[in-house]
């Protein structure tokens, strides 16, 4: 039987994607045959070092034959810095990496990390295959595996008593058709084209609604040299709403944010959960594997971890817009949004939801994740290899640019050094 | 007034992102630090900034509109350095209504008047959290007894409700001027007055700004002394996120002749300046007694201030 360390905060994060990303990794694993599990709590904010200096003698104390981190932070050479030295003449653990989206804002961290790791076996694990592409330009020889992060199908299913509660709340018939957002309303999701995109094309249908749940950030899009200040987005997608007419803004619904026990009502309520995001991390795309798991049609950008919602079985259910990587920054079809949006409203896929459900559970649910995991745990792993060129290029230019500006030439647009590491987030780049 | 903020608007200049504005001299970083993070920048159309960021008055004149968010020293400083310059710049200035009395008689045609306004309400015993902030100064709190009036509030709160405290110490924002101060502590003992069986927690700024939620939560904002800062940034962080802040208003003005959206949950209102006795000619005449050029640092000129209750 083999030990398992299952490294994560006890403490929720505050990026509510991930407390539900951490959560059901964790049940993965406590659903894998022939191990023993054990938590050890790496709390989001740092500690004393006598904090650190403890976990670190448990864990090696537990002697565990495999550490799994399954946490997006604090970043685990925080542990490392201490847990290698007291490995020192024993012998050590495989570890389990399971990387995040934010992998290419700690280039310095992993650069570090990974002078510890060279005598480890080691697995990097991610969430889809265009992260995949992204992360192997970056370790020399050691493969990452893809491992989605699950979604469990006792939290997301279709019911359509909930159906219906859900349009009675949101006072629609069965001939409306409604669109979904969930998450952040941000610059990087692209929600003002997504709000202009469909008062352009459902102008004269008042069958069509768009609810949008969610808060504003100020998160920008440091990578182009955009820094917002609190409330500058709000206002850009706030003014193109507000410039609508009163008709077609009734038919928009800025809905909030709801706690995670009340999205699958929302999501059942929904006909199409749209997204338009370009975002940096966008490694997988959790709310859209949760529509799914619902049963819902999606209409996403072709973007990073999103091109992994196809079901071949279900193509009709699943509509990709282009995007490309332009001078100063990702630019996404608002012709094809548009296109996407109408096929839905003609095509609404109602009676694909249960199909679309078994589809993604197929795919996404926890029962696959166990299995990959368990491949992962049963393997003989390499040790880890080193980075490639284009990773060192990469974590020096983020040591010359603290401010986050690594991407940008000194007329801001986009760098050949985005375009080798983002190439991997479009279709055809 | 909406010629000047038609200009505006059109104009798309923003105060805050300006080259000039927030020069990371000794005396501005020393104020912003003090008033961290109450101080970040934000953003609306009509230029929400501060007067001590702007080292010439002269570089407003690009601005149309500039949503002033100083306290009465920083705002009575800039006017007491600049009031025959004034009349040269185009901008027109929206101010806290209570600094109305520092503005000089003639040049009331320059400035109007605005406030937040809370679009979402909840009584304070539906608050399932119950968050207290304040920057712990003398120079930037209300006397001890106007906080106790404000603590008094939070008598309805459920008692179920978790009370969690932002009140990190600072040293004064104006002036050198080095005292052994225990507000701090007196706030905390306060507190646990009214709440004598709650668990307090104590929240870092960045414990603030993690949350990407704050429904059901009732902020209760002990900074309401004008005298040192009339706009929290806090507050409009915490109000977009979900949280009921006490020192919004929950009503529209009547007077209100524009309002601008902030988030889902509040909004910003511009009315015209109210009438009051302009407090000017005592300060020309504390100007002409005094030597010193740092108005905002000097004692005497914050007492003539404390006297007029701001």
């Amino acid at each position: 039987m083999q030990k398992i360390a299952c490294i994560f905060s006890f403490q929720e994060s505050n990026w509510v994607s991930c407390q539900k990303i951490v959560f059901n990794l964790h049940k993965s694993y406590q659903a894998c045959q022939d191990v023993e599990l054990s938590h050890f709590n790496f709390p989001h904010k740092p500690g004393t070092q006598a904090g650190l200096n403890n976990l670190a003698q448990e864990i090696v104390t537990y002697a565990p034959d495999v550490l799994a981190i399954i946490d997006h932070k604090p970043h685990p050479i925080v542990l490392f810095q201490t847990l290698n030295s007291l490995y020192e003449g024993k012998k050590k653990p495989k570890i389990i990496f399971h990387l995040f989206g934010d992998f290419t804002i700690f280039y310095a961290q992993w650069e570090k990390l990974g002078l510890m790791l060279e005598t480890y076996q080691v697995e990097f694990v991610v969430a889809s295959e265009r992260q995949k592409i992204l992360i192997d330009k970056m370790f020399l020889n050691n493969s990452c595996t893809i491992c989605p992060f699950p979604v469990d199908p006792k939290d997301f299913y279709p019911d359509q008593e909930l159906r219906n509660r859900q349009r009675n709340d949101w006072k629609l018939t069965d001939n409306d058709v409604a669109f979904l957002f969930t998450g952040r309303l941000s610059r990087q999701k692209r929600i003002k084209t997504l709000i202009t995109s469909f008062a352009s094309e459902f102008k004269n249908d008042s069958r069509a609604h768009l609810f949008l749940y969610g808060i504003q950030d100020n998160i920008g899009d440091l990578f182009l040299g955009i820094a917002d200040l609190e409330g500058e987005y709000f206002r850009v997608f706030y003014n193109a709403f507000k410039a609508l007419p009163l008709d077609i803004q009734a038919r928009i619904h800025f809905m909030g944010h709801v706690p995670n026990s009340q999205l699958l009502k929302v999501y059942q309520g929904a006909d199409v959960f749209m997204n338009l995001s370009v975002h940096n991390d966008e490694d997988y795309g959790m709310s859209v594997a949760e529509a799914q798991f619902v049963g819902l049609s999606v209409g996403l950008t072709d973007w990073g971890g999103l091109a992994s919602f196809h079901h071949p079985a279900l193509a009709q259910s699943t509509s990709f817009i282009p995007v490309r990587i332009g001078k100063r920054s990702k630019q996404v079809s608002t012709t094809a949004a548009k296109k996407t949006m109408r096929y839905f409203y003609l095509n609404p896929q109602t009676n694909n939801r249960d199909a679309m459900a078994s589809a993604a559970n197929q795919k996404f649910g926890l029962s696959r994740a166990t299995k990959i995991i368990e491949e992962l745990l049963r393997r003989n792993s390499p040790t880890f290899k080193g980075f490639t060129p284009l990773f060192k290029r990469a974590a020096l230019a983020s040591q010359m640019n603290p401010s986050g500006q690594m991407y940008l030439n000194s007329d801001f647009t986009l760098n050949q050094l985005y375009r080798d590491i983002y190439s991997s987030y479009v279709r055809n780049p | 007034m909406l010629e000047i903020l038609k200009a505006q608007y059109q104009s798309a200049n923003t105060l805050s992102k300006s080259n000039f504005y927030n020069p990371q001299t000794p005396d501005v970083t020393q104020v912003f630090s003090e008033l961290y993070p109450q101080s970040l920048e934000y953003f609306h159309e009509l230029n929400p900034g501060f007067l001590f960021k702007v080292p010439k008055a002269e570089y407003l004149s690009q601005f149309s509109a500039m949503t002033v968010r100083d306290g009465a020293l920083g705002f009575g400083a800039f006017i007491l350095k600049n009031f025959q310059l004034l009349p040269n710049l185009s901008t027109h200035f929206f101010i806290d209504p209570k600094l109305a009395p520092l503005v000089p008689k003639n040049l009331r045609h320059m400035f109007s008047s605005w406030q937040v306004v809370q679009k979402t309400k909840m009584k304070i015993s539906e608050a399932k959290r119950i968050i207290i902030t304040g920057l712990m100064n003398e120079q930037i709190l209300p006397s001890l007894e106007e906080i106790k009036r404000s603590l008094a509030t939070l008598s309805e709160a459920n008692p179920s409700a978790v009370v969690e405290v932002f009140l990190p110490i600072r040293n004064n924002p104006f002036g050198a001027l080095w005292k052994e101060s225990f507000i701090g502590y007196q706030v905390v003992e306060m507190i646990k007055d009214v709440f004598p069986n709650h668990k307090l927690t104590y929240l870092g700024h960045s414990d603030l700004f993690e949350h990407p939620s704050l429904l059901n939560a009732y902020c209760l904002d002990l900074m309401t002394s004008r005298l040192v800062i009339s706009d929290n940034y806090l507050n409009h962080y915490m109000v977009s996120r979900g949280a009921i802040i006490s020192s919004f208003a929950s009503v529209d003005n009547e007077e209100k002749v524009f309002e601008i959206d902030l988030s889902f949950n509040h909004k910003a209102q511009f009315f015209p300046l109210p009438d009051c006795e302009s407090l000017f000619p005592d300060m020309i005449f504390y100007k002409k007694q005094t030597p010193i050029r740092d108005y905002a640092s000097d004692p005497a000129f914050r007492q003539l201030l404390s006297k007029n209750n701001f």
